[in-house]
């Protein structure tokens, strides 16, 4: 049930926030005092820090939003309505995944991405959980032996903890739809609907363990967040990075030609951002993850 | 100077936030303590009685601040007191500045759970939402507050107490009895009333789950099983009376500790952390008076944290998303977001005795065990229901609580034909209405009576007041009581004494014990009654009548309305009968207080 009302927030979330982004579409088109046209920058909730502190001004028009909606806009043929994209790297390939089987043209290629930072995912919780792989989390959860946090499962974040989650169960990521099957469908629904629903999990475990005993998250937040955290909130806490290890890779992906034009320093811009937030350089290494389809595919089994 | 204001503020908030109650304040009226906002846009905040003190002492530093620079320009951070339910309701059914005070550009409820009832009763209605998610920026967790006594004989903290052990205990005839202390009497459960409380609305939904065993995902389909609708039936029959906030409980129970008498009063109460600690310290409202000197009550209070888990207030900090909030309130807005998030200033979080939400700073006193609370509990939170869930909760709150049996007491001595208004009204039209409004409020099987009072209002005994409306469920008398009302008319002096005690007696005779017994007595004068001026004997014939284990307790709330009202003597009558008092000194305000006061029922 937790799960249902889970995707319904989501849902309602998401519907909420496209009417919102209609409204600022709307009236967009401006330009900025230098008279160079505002270049429009749709950044995911989890470069929110690195992005809102740019100090462009008025060059650019930041939004920060999940992915999930940034592509949902992404996905329908009407037209890019972002000029930069600066998002998790599986999004960029849901979104031409999405385009392609509706029969549209895909809107990216290897020229237009560009890779600035990489995290690993990981969870923080307990010492004890040291050892335990992404299959032995997702059991334990399941079994309701160990109480998780964690962004809904229609969210960028929450959508690369299912495929990590998944990437336990088959050893690999290195699998497809047809490996699907009941028992493994079983399993990873028993898993995320045990999951509590976050906005920020690692804050709250930090807050109190009475909220849940391990947050899913990602280093480059969860690490600085429990260095700062006083003694008696962070004892016994371990930030963990389970097998398979998995990484969340930031992508600034060129949505309609501006970083050939007005914008070709923000990546560099936003990899120095983020190094400063404790992300390594970006990598075009194998993440870890499942593939775009897949991803999208066992958000569909829940 | 604002330096200077900045450190007296403290000291300021301490003498003046003392309203009769603090979630009574009109709104405005506890703002003048940050001074003037000068040509600084203001931004109006309001928040949740517990932590206005708080709040303001942040926002003086902030106003103070280079912080409060935006573009060469001020912005100024105005926190007032408004309950979280009263707030809810504001905003879900449109805000009325006259009724409702300042509209906000900033909330602060104890529970994001009011932001979340705000945004589904909107949907309802087809609008936006309107409250966005937030951080909270302190917490502090729903918990069982039990004299420590009472504590130790249920075993605790050794043999861990539920919610659905405190409700079997509450239901069970044997009372203390079955615990070995049949001297304490039966079981008294004290509750916040649910659509003003944080507290009463964290408890209603922990109750719930109480009732299906489960510690997530409650459904509608729950609520209307009737297993559930019978178990929270025999729960609400427990109850004392309810209080529209919990310092009405912990200010009455620190009076009955000061005479040696506080387990008599209530056995268990759903306060949140902070509340405890207050109580202990000396400090049971947790707002000092002029001249109060915080006294550690006799009994401690102990926090009993529910084995299967509780809710916490968690005080989001919501910048609401709605048309009349401007572009550098927003930005101010967000400053002082942030601003309340620094350490330092999560320090002072920690110093008024909630838990910081910024995990750097360490939870440690007053959050100790020697205060009756321990900061290693909770170990388990129950899950907060979905919106539509926790609206019906409420929707059904209201036909499952304890049915009342209360008589409306309403003063129309001459005074009351005073004007309050400049259009004309007069007093007496002011509190007509508000009576009239408050009317719906009663559920159908409330017993209400009206009865007013003057001197020689009657040719014959008794010559002070009259009946107009007896006894008999309001579902079948409500609109001959609003027409009864609307009929007043001032006449001469104020049997104040007479009148009190002579209808408290009647509620004695006609005492039902399934129900609330109460008065509800307005008045706006002092007693002017040459046959009775004996206030000490009608003070000894209501406290004695609610002592004792068989004690057939009838509440007194009386409202002191208007300037000329003698609130000294109407809260001594409150609190001989272990209820409270209520001011309306400003006539305007009667709508407000007079719906605060039918929510004890």
């Amino acid at each position: 049930m937790s799960r249902v009302v889970a995707v319904v927030v989501a849902v309602g979330l998401i519907v909420g926030a496209i009417l919102f982004r209609q409204a600022i579409d709307e009236d967009d088109g401006g330009t900025n005092p230098e008279g160079r046209p505002t270049i429009e920058v749709a950044c995911a909730e989890e470069v929110r820090d690195a992005c809102e502190n740019l100090g462009f001004g008025a060059r650019y028009d930041i939004v920060v939003e999940d992915a999930a909606l940034t592509a949902t806009g992404l996905s329908v043929p009407a037209g890019p309505t972002v000029d930069i994209w600066v998002v998790p790297a599986p999004w960029p390939g849901i979104v031409d995944d999405n385009r392609v089987r509706a029969g549209h043209e895909p809107l990216f290629d290897d020229a237009t991405v560009e890779h600035v930072g990489r995290s690993r995912l990981g969870i923080l919780g307990p010492e004890d959980l040291d050892g335990c792989d992404w299959r032995c989390i997702g059991d334990r959860v399941g079994a309701g032996d160990l109480r998780v946090g964690g962004r809904a499962a229609g969210t960028a974040l929450g959508t690369l903890h299912l495929g990590a989650l998944a990437t336990g169960w088959f050893g690999t990521a290195d699998f497809a739809t047809n490996d699907f099957d009941g028992a493994f469908t079983t399993w990873l629904s028993s898993a995320v609907d045990a999951v509590a629903t976050d906005a920020q999990p690692a804050t709250r475990l930090l807050q109190s363990r009475a909220f849940f005993d391990a947050a899913l998250t990602f280093e480059a937040e969860a690490a600085p967040a429990l260095a700062a955290a006083s003694e008696d909130r962070s004892a016994g806490l371990a930030l963990l990075y389970p097998a398979p290890v998995a990484s969340l890779d930031v992508v600034v992906v060129d949505v309609d030609g501006a970083l050939d034009d007005a914008a070709d320093d923000l990546p560099s811009s936003i990899a120095a951002a983020l190094a400063d937030r404790g992300w390594q350089p970006g990598s075009d290494e194998p993440s870890g993850l499942p593939r775009p389809g897949v991803l999208i595919a066992l958000g569909g089994l829940l | 100077m604002r330096r200077l204001l900045t450190l007296l503020l403290p000291l300021v908030l301490l003498t003046s936030a003392c309203a009769e109650f603090p979630e009574n304040e009109a709104p405005g009226t506890d703002t003048d303590v940050l001074g003037d906002p000068g040509d600084c846009e203001v931004i109006d905040v309001a928040v949740s009685s517990e932590k206005i003190a708080l709040l303001q002492d942040l926002a003086a530093s902030f106003n103070d601040s280079h912080e409060a620079e935006i573009d060469d320009e001020c912005v100024f951070v105005r926190p007032y007191s408004k309950s979280s339910g009263g707030t809810a309701t504001a905003l879900s059914v449109g805000w009325n500045d006259e009724a409702d005070g300042e509209r906000p550009e900033v909330w602060s409820p104890a529970s994001s759970a009011w932001g979340s009832i705000v945004n589904q009763r909107l949907a309802d209605r087809g609008l936006d939402p309107i409250a966005p998610p937030s951080e909270p920026f302190m917490l502090t967790p729903l918990v069982i507050a039990m004299p420590k006594p009472m504590a130790d004989a249920l075993g605790y903290p050794e043999t861990p107490i539920g919610f659905a052990d405190i409700l079997d205990l509450a239901r069970d005839p044997a009372g203390w009895g079955a615990h070995g202390h049949p001297e304490w009497g039966p079981f008294r459960l004290g509750k916040t009333n649910p659509n003003f409380s944080t507290s009463g609305l964290s408890a209603l939904i922990a109750q719930y789950y109480a009732a299906t065993g489960k510690t997530s995902d409650l459904s509608l389909e729950d609520l209307a099983d009737s297993e559930v609708d019978d178990f929270a039936r025999g729960i609400e029959s427990t109850v004392v009376h309810y209080g529209d906030i919990t310092p009405t409980f912990l200010n009455n129970l620190y009076r009955n500790d000061a005479r040696g008498a506080s387990l008599t009063y209530v056995s268990a109460v759903a306060v949140e952390e902070v509340s405890v600690i207050s109580y202990n310290a000396g400090n049971p409202d947790g707002v000092l008076s002029p001249g109060e000197e915080p006294r550690p009550p006799r009994v401690p209070l102990v926090a009993v944290y529910p084995e299967e888990g509780t809710l916490f207030s968690d005080n989001p900090y919501i910048v609401l998303d709605a048309e009349w909030v401007s572009e550098r309130q927003r930005q101010g807005a967000e400053r002082f977001g942030e601003f309340i998030q620094e350490p330092e200033n999560q320090e002072r979080v920690l110093e008024f005795g909630f838990r910081p939400g910024n995990p750097s700073v360490a939870i440690e006193a007053p959050i100790v065990v020697a205060n009756g609370v321990n900061p290693d509990e909770p170990r388990k939170t129950l899950e907060v229901p979905a919106p539509e869930v926790m609206v019906s909760a409420l929707e059904r709150w209201g036909e499952q609580r304890k049915p009342a049996k209360v008589m409306l007491l309403i003063d129309v001595s001459g005074s009351m034909g005073d004007f309050a208004t400049d259009d004309g009204r007069t007093k007496l039209d002011l509190a007509k209405q508000a009576a009239i409004d408050a009317l719906p409020l009663f559920k159908d099987e409330d017993e209400v009576a009206l009865r007013i009072f003057s001197t020689d209002l009657s040719a014959v005994e008794p010559f002070d007041y009259v009946d107009l409306v007896p006894f008999g469920e309001i579902g079948a008398q409500r609109e001959l009581i609003a027409s009864r009302i609307r009929s007043l008319v001032p006449t001469q002096g104020t049997p104040l004494y007479t009148a009190t005690r002579d209808s408290y007696r009647l509620l004695q005779d006609e005492y039902e014990a399934d129900r609330i017994n109460a008065i509800v007595l307005l008045s706006d004068g002092q007693n002017e009654d040459p046959r009775n001026s004996d206030l000490q004997s009608v003070l000894n014939e209501l406290a004695s009548a609610n002592e004792g284990q068989s004690s057939r307790p009838v509440r007194l709330f009386p409202i002191a309305y208007g300037d000329g009202a003698d609130l000294g003597v109407l809260r001594q009558l409150a609190e001989a009968t272990n209820a409270a008092a209520y001011d309306a000194s400003d006539p305007a305000s009667i709508t407000k207080v007079f719906t605060a006061v039918i929510s004890n029922f």
